[in-house]
């Protein structure tokens, strides 16, 4: 049993128990909605999608080991934390620390690049990205295996498009897991691949409103902090993730990126990877948002969060995610989830992975 | 299982038909999943008044409404956002409840604990202790059977954004009941894993 099965079986309405629309109440209730007057409009006003904005960026991360359980990062600083809360762990902030420098230099990087729009009538935005996709069998003893999860999206400026998806090279984290599938019997790894194509307006490709977002850092900031641009809890950790959607859209335009970069120069609790200055081959810096896990998360109850944003140093573009949990005891870090953006680009059809010219990374 | 395909046929608007009932062709096909997941998340007594709301909301803007399929997401966009007012209308009157009798009132729905007996209860309860957004993303995909890019549309964000949270929402939830995980249960284990399954 995994997650999601546990989850499931908490439903407290399952699927056969909903209620049904020709019941007595549920025809009362329309006959009531519809005394009311509907409100006319002269036009309809939203018949498809919004232009087509896509998720996926970033240039090749090719030198990334297959599935990564363990990395050689330096552990976290030592912080008090008090118990039951995720607070951030403070780092050199101020407008010349390192966070900041960095940000600011992706502004100025961001500023210079050239706009790219989105796909015309029958092209796709296309994009491809690998992570690390951990599935577990919480049945006992239990055990969890790790795959590298290849994407393809395909997003049309009509809003169709298709996904792929296939989870490769499984993985056991550690020997207790493979002790256990043995004796657990065995059970199958493979992961049926997910190949779905979707009709217009289906694939939603960012928060509404992306392109209309205000290119003042200022604006920008009191939008995000208000949770206009998108729902979410309060908090800088709910902030530093909210940025990185946004910049994880390829086709914000340049002043948006840049702006988005100035916010993130002042967002609390973000410090500069250590010793990172390349991904992949390619020239690199990282920013950091760190806190320690809350209890209500098991055996990694205060363990160190790293939520690590990796980008290219010539482009701006968004290299890689990355979180790693380290554990308070003993140093030891452990990378919990990444994905590398491996390309993005405008193509000719649903099948093709060719970049037409001149739309490809940057972002 | 709700037999979407079905829905999507019954409500896939002709331009000609009337307005009435094609609003009711909508109601009638999309009535069940929207009440459940009102009523998965709201008390009994208001889930009714909630889930008229959200349809009201529709029957006003019906012009608004997308074509089948993305009048689902739309319509569960609409109930997301009528379910938090009732929550926020219900902690504004159980604050005034506080103030009145001087006593300590604490909000949300009564969920037990997670050392309550009922295994179920104690996810329910796990899942109320994570984070607002990465809660609704398990049960927008588990509960609600919305595909990952349906609920991205519900939630403004993403495709991929939502992936991500999905994956750390999972991580989350994994860790939480790692420690009360239920018996072992008898039989194979249902590996049940859609990511971004549509039922389309």
């Amino acid at each position: 049993m995994n997650v999601e099965t546990l989850i499931q079986a908490a439903n407290p309405v399952p699927p056969d128990d909903l209620p049904a629309a020709d019941s007595p109440s549920a025809r009362r209730t329309l006959d009531l909605i519809m005394q009311a007057p509907a409100r006319r409009r002269a036009t309809v006003l939203r018949t498809g999608s919004p232009a087509t904005r896509l998720v996926l960026a970033g240039v090749a991360a090719a030198g990334v080991a297959a599935v990564l359980v363990t990395v050689l990062l330096p552990a976290s600083p030592a912080s008090h934390v008090p118990a039951g809360q995720a607070a951030p762990v403070a780092g050199p902030l101020g407008p010349a620390n390192a966070a900041s420098s960095s940000f600011r230099h992706l502004a100025l990087v961001a500023d210079t690049r050239p706009a790219t729009g989105p796909p015309g009538p029958g092209q796709f935005q296309y994009a491809r990205s690998r992570a690390l996709n951990s599935v577990c069998d919480l049945d006992r003893p239990g055990y969890c295996v790790n795959y590298l999860e290849y994407r393809q999206i395909w997003i049309g400026s009509d809003g169709s498009g298709r996904i792929v998806q296939k989870d490769v090279h499984p993985v056991f984290p550690t020997p207790a897991d493979r002790a256990n599938w043995i004796a657990m019997g065995r059970r199958s790894l493979r992961e049926v691949p997910y190949d779905q194509k979707f009709g217009p307006g289906q694939l939603h490709d960012g928060p509404p409103g992306l392109l209309k977002l205000p290119t003042d850092p200022a604006r920008l900031t009191a939008l995000i902090s208000a949770r206009k641009v998108e729902g979410g809890p309060p908090g800088p950790a709910e902030d530093f993730w909210q940025l990185a959607d946004i910049l994880r859209e390829t086709d914000a335009p340049p002043a948006l990126r840049s702006a988005i970069f100035q916010v993130a120069a002042h967002d609390r609790g973000v410090r500069r990877v250590p010793h990172l200055t390349s991904y992949g081959g390619t020239a690199a810096v990282g920013v950091e948002y760190v806190d320690r896990l809350p209890r209500g998360n098991g055996n990694y109850a205060g363990y160190g969060r790293k939520y690590q944003l990796i980008f290219d140093q010539q482009t701006s573009a968004l290299l890689a995610e990355r979180i790693i949990l380290t554990n308070p005891a003993t140093g030891v870090p452990i990378v919990a989830s990444f994905t590398d953006y491996l390309i993005s680009g405008v193509v000719d059809s649903p099948s093709s992975t060719t970049l037409t010219a001149g739309t490809g990374s940057p972002h | 299982v709700h037999d979407i395909t079905r829905a999507e046929n019954d409500v896939r608007r002709d331009p000609g038909t009337d307005r009435r009932s094609s609003f009711e062709s909508l109601y009638t096909a999309r009535y069940p999943e929207i009440a459940g997941y009102v009523r998965r998340r709201v008390p009994a007594h208001e889930a009714d008044d909630v889930t008229a709301k959200v349809f009201t909301v529709a029957w006003r803007r019906f012009d608004r409404v997308p074509s089948p399929p993305e009048d689902r997401p739309w319509l569960f966009g609409v109930a997301r956002n009528c379910v938090a007012e009732q929550h926020r209308s219900e902690q504004r009157r159980l604050r005034l409840h506080a103030r009145l009798s001087q006593d300590a009132v604490t909000g949300g729905p009564a969920l037990a604990g997670a050392g309550d007996a009922d295994p179920a209860e104690a996810v329910r309860a796990a899942l109320d202790g994570l984070r607002a957004t990465d809660r609704e993303a398990l049960q927008l995909v588990l509960w609600e059977e919305l595909s990952h890019a349906e609920a991205a549309i519900v939630l403004g964000c993403s495709v991929n954004a939502f992936e991500l949270r999905y994956r750390r929402a999972r991580r989350a939830m994994r860790d939480a009941v790692a420690e009360s995980r239920p018996p072992p249960q008898a039989g194979p284990a249902r590996v049940i894993r859609k990511p971004l399954t549509s039922r389309r």
